[in-house]
């Protein structure tokens, strides 16, 4: 999930799109059977608190997630020792996920991506302090073959790139056609990506500009 | 992938599946092409294919690396299961606040060949790893993409795979604090002479948790970081604080 620090969007749209995950280390977590039983018991007690809270999108690799309609206790019941991701859309239910996670205090590794002031404020806040950052510095090559922006906006938001930019223009030609909701869009778009990081809701605020901007 | 063209009745529900287009919709039947395919899967797994034309063939080596690269569903062989076993990469920050793997001093350059939506030929790769070991870097441990270097002093790739395309592949290196501009510079100069994009990371310890110490250095050079980024938030325990 390198790319999750290239998430493509203006500093507003970013401010409906924080991902927080929980990731168990290799080598730390999984070394004897009372070990792996006690990381998926802590990290499944931090995905109900992320839950809880009100996600947009939660899920693990090879689980599936709830953008793609799955329900919650299906994807916990799959057996990960790969943590688990989660999307929140507004910052204020972010932070108090985060503030739980530092109450619980179970040493897991946690991960977040967004605006990094906006994360900073919030760890300023609860009392954390940043250890490592992965910064962007953007796209560099030969520029002149990516897609339009706009669909960079929804296919960035796959870590592993399988939301194809072909896709958001079928279904944004669908929308404009009367043939599908742009939330049933937004579904369908989220399907190529599994495991929990994909953002349905600024997909959706993505996908009303591209087709408005057509009529 | 291919597609069966006695079954295949030319739906098209497959077209807009493919992350690179490369389905393409002929008279009557829809078909693959294989240069540009990389076998990430994503058609045989969403298309409502209503005849199942489209097919996963057997994949030997080296096409199988294409699959390796691009399939975030598809393990890699036993022996290069690094993290989860799938995916291109290293657990970079994600997990540093309890490995140590970056230091106060050090910065990760994380290089994602091919991203986004772009694809590239390992050769490019090559270039890149070139790049970053004229730069001084120390290329990442557990990585694939290390993994498949054949000569270590010139940084070559095995020379059965440099032509095989993938989604995207991640080239990752550590240098010292000290060489970041040389290496951007590097970097900067090398961009222009691959074929593809790629999104550029990097990866610093920061101090006493909101202070970048990679800040100035680039912004000296007139570059800028995007507003977004990934951020390890040091709840891990017990805390590696090197």
């Amino acid at each position: 999930m390198t790319h999750s620090a290239h998430r493509l969007a203006t500093e507003e749209e970013l401010k409906k799109d924080y991902v927080l995950f929980v990731r168990p280390a290799k080598g730390f977590d999984d070394t004897d059977e009372a070990t792996i039983a006690k990381t998926l018991k802590q990290t499944r007690e931090l995905a109900d608190i992320a839950y809880k809270h009100g996600p947009v999108n939660i899920g693990r690799t090879g689980a599936d997630c709830l953008a793609q309609g799955e329900d919650y206790e299906s994807i916990m019941s799959k057996k990960k020792l790969n943590g688990f991701m989660s999307v929140f859309a507004e910052k204020e239910k972010f932070k108090a996920a985060l503030k739980e996670f530092k109450e619980k205090d179970a040493g897991y590794s946690v991960v977040a991506s967004g605006l990094t002031e906006d994360i900073f404020d919030a760890c300023r806040e609860i009392g954390l302090k940043p250890h490592t950052v992965l910064y962007s510095l953007g796209v560099w090559g030969k520029t002149e073959i990516l897609p339009e922006t706009d669909c960079l906006k929804i296919t960035t938001l796959c870590g592993h790139s399988m939301v194809p930019p072909k896709t958001v223009r079928h279904y944004a030609e669908k929308i404009r056609q009367g043939e599908i909701t742009i939330e049933d869009a937004a579904k369908k778009i989220s399907k190529p990506c599994p495991c929990g990081i994909f953002n349905p809701a600024r997909t959706i605020d993505v996908l009303r500009k591209m087709t408005s901007e057509q009529e | 992938m291919i597609i069966d063209q006695e079954t295949c009745i030319g739906c098209g529900e497959c077209v807009f599946t493919c992350t690179l287009d490369a389905i393409v919709q002929g008279d009557g039947t829809a078909d693959i092409d294989r240069e540009k395919c990389v076998e990430c899967g994503n058609c045989l797994r969403t298309a409502e294919c209503p005849t199942g034309a489209l097919q996963q063939d057997e994949l030997a080596w080296p096409r199988i690396v294409r699959k390796y690269f691009s399939d975030n569903q598809f393990k890699w062989p036993e022996g290069m299961r690094y993290t989860t076993g799938y995916g291109r990469g290293t657990e970079e920050c994600k997990t540093n606040d309890r490995t140590g793997k970056f230091k106060y001093g050090q910065v990760g350059v994380v290089v994602e060949l091919g991203r986004p939506n772009s694809g590239t030929y390992l050769y490019n790769a090559e270039k890149i790893i070139q790049t970053l070991m004229q730069a001084g870097a120390e290329m990442g441990e557990k990585s694939p993409m290390t993994a498949l270097i054949s000569d270590k002093e010139k940084g070559l790739l095995r020379e059965d795979i440099r032509n095989e395309r993938v989604l995207s592949c991640i080239v990752e290196g550590m240098i010292e604090l000290a060489d970041l501009e040389k290496t951007l510079n590097l970097l900067k100069k090398v961009s222009g002479e691959i074929d593809t994009v790629f999104s550029l990371g990097l990866v610093t310890r920061m101090v006493d948790g909101f202070e970048s110490p990679i800040e100035p250095v680039i912004h000296k050079m007139g570059l800028t970081v995007r507003p977004n980024s990934k951020i390890n938030l040091g709840m891990g325990r017990p805390l590696c604080e090197d």
